[in-house]
């Protein structure tokens, strides 16, 4: 009977022992939970049942500090001079333990570019995104498995060529949890090991080499950020098409002449469109536009193409007259390795 | 024939101290915790060293032994030693197929390929080291004088 009476009590204590300890999480057993491992031996002597022996051995599980950043998105190409550009990130507290993380963003060293104007925005609302008034340059406290999104927000020098790229860098690093600041930068406990007391481990793997540590209570993601800008060129072509002699026959430039004046604007290969574009020509002082050259009434023809340095095709546009000295018209869009001209025709005086 | 192994090989190493024992118990019991630590010598040869568990954290291994003595006159019979597995820690993969394990809290015993989970839904699947709840040895006789150890290898959770 009274062997009976302590394996029961045994298995109270085992039951005990099962449901007092946290579920364990992705970031594994809480630092701090003890760990104790009980033994019980039940045994006869001669026969008969003795009461049992146990024994038990108890440590704590120590702090495991772990941070992933990672980036959100893809990392679309942006335009010289673009401002308020926005890269999504992910900082995920895989440590056992709540841990506030201390954020710097910056363009990386050797970059191509630097980013200007840098500024990191936590979700602290909880809508869905960032706002004004939500920039941070630290997390307080992060929970054992908690992901934040964070968002880096920065300017391109309008100086950028095509082609020119950096990386957007978000660095995490871990230090003691606070509520509207956080405390020191945690460092791996050093010394001489106590079961009975929990340390600190830095477990953290290496996210960008050259920028944060394997085992350092830090990790880094980039965003790669290329430039795509417009790459214009412009050539200006001239023909004579009529003079008062020979006429359409190996015309020449004497005067009274007419003389076809072409524009071409070209944007190199693999550039980024270009919009909004105007060419703006003013006629020299010995020349007189001539108007309606192209079809009834068509002045000026736009968006045409250039093809063996003539120009060909296009829209007609009306509203010159032989008064006017300037000539002025917005083309379409000219994406990259596109070409689109502006022809007119003007007077030998 | 395992279990023997152990035995004698434990008794060459014991140098545990007996522990104290209020009771006229003829059994005494001691329970140790080490960190298995993989490393490498000059060599390049992979060596396995066991450590005072100091730091732990989630993903460690761990081996938990108990050595057993018997300390009284006669011969200790029926011999069975239970072990939960604390809730933190799982049996580690790599742990002797042969042990004796319960997979629901101790009520069923047996090998773990033997051993089967049922889901919440009614499913069945094959019980997983993950799954291990209880450890047992069981050992017909231990004569007077006679000690060893008896241990398993687990995973911080």
């Amino acid at each position: 009977m009274k062997r009976t009476r302590q394996l029961l009590g045994a298995v109270s204590a085992i039951a005990l022992v099962g449901f007092s300890v946290s579920p364990a999480m992705a970031a594994g057993t809480t630092a701090g939970d003890s760990i104790t491992n009980t033994v019980t031996v039940d045994f006869q002597v001669g026969g008969v049942d003795q009461t049992a022996v146990q024994d038990s051995d108890t440590f704590v599980v120590d702090r495991k500090i772990d941070v992933t950043v990672a980036t959100v998105g893809a990392s679309s190409n942006e335009a010289a001079g673009a401002t308020g550009v926005v890269r999504q990130f992910t900082v995920t507290n895989d440590s056992n333990a709540t841990v506030g993380y201390a954020l710097t963003a910056s363009g990386a060293a050797g970059g191509d570019f630097t980013p200007s104007n840098v500024i990191i925005f936590d979700d602290l609302n909880s809508n869905g995104q960032y706002d004004s008034g939500e920039e941070i340059t630290f997390i307080d406290s992060m929970a054992e498995d908690e992901t934040r999104n964070v968002w880096v927000v920065f300017d391109i020098p309008g100086t950028v060529t095509n082609g020119q790229s950096t990386d957007i860098i978000l660095v995490a690093n871990a230090h003691e949890a606070g509520s509207g600041s956080i405390g020191a930068e945690i460092t791996a406990s050093s010394g001489a090991d106590d079961p009975g007391t929990v340390e600190t481990v830095l477990a953290d793997a290496i996210g960008i080499a050259g920028v944060d540590g394997e085992y350092t209570g830090d990790h880094a993601a980039a965003h790669t950020v290329t430039v795509n800008a417009a790459a214009m060129t412009v050539s200006k072509f001239s023909t004579v098409v009529w003079d008062p002699v020979n006429l359409t026959t190996d015309p020449k430039a004497i005067p009274g002449a007419r003389v076809q004046y072409c524009i071409a604007v070209s944007n190199a290969s693999g550039a980024a469109t270009a919009t909004s574009v105007v060419v703006d020509d003013d006629l020299p002082a010995e020349v007189t536009f001539y108007p309606d050259a192209f079809g009834t009434t068509g002045d000026v023809m736009v968006n045409g193409t250039l093809s063996g340095g003539v120009c060909t095709g296009g829209t007609e546009v009306d509203g010159y007259t032989a008064l006017d000295t300037n000539v002025n018209e917005s083309l379409l869009d000219i994406a990259g390795g596109e070409t689109r001209t502006l022809y007119f025709q003007v007077t030998i005086q | 024939m395992r279990i023997l192994t152990k035995m004698i090989c434990s008794v060459l190493l014991l140098a545990a101290p007996v522990a104290a024992m209020a009771q006229q118990q003829p059994i005494s019991l001691e329970g140790e915790v080490h960190a298995v630590v993989e490393t490498v010598d000059e060599d390049g040869n992979a060596q396995v060293e066991l450590v005072e568990p100091g730091t732990i954290v989630p993903g460690d291994r761990l081996l938990f032994s108990t050595s057993y003595t018997n300390t009284g006159t006669e011969p200790v019979e029926n011999f069975v030693m239970t072990n939960p597995l604390p809730g933190p820690v799982r049996l580690a993969p790599d742990a002797d197929p042969e042990l004796v394990v319960s997979v629901d809290g101790g009520t069923s015993w047996g090998q773990l390929s033997d051993l089967s989970v049922t889901a919440e839904d009614g499913t069945s699947r094959a019980a997983q080291h993950s799954d291990v709840t209880h450890i047992r040895w069981t050992l017909a006789v231990v004569e007077p004088g006679q000690t060893g150890r008896l241990e398993y290898p687990a995973i911080i959770r």
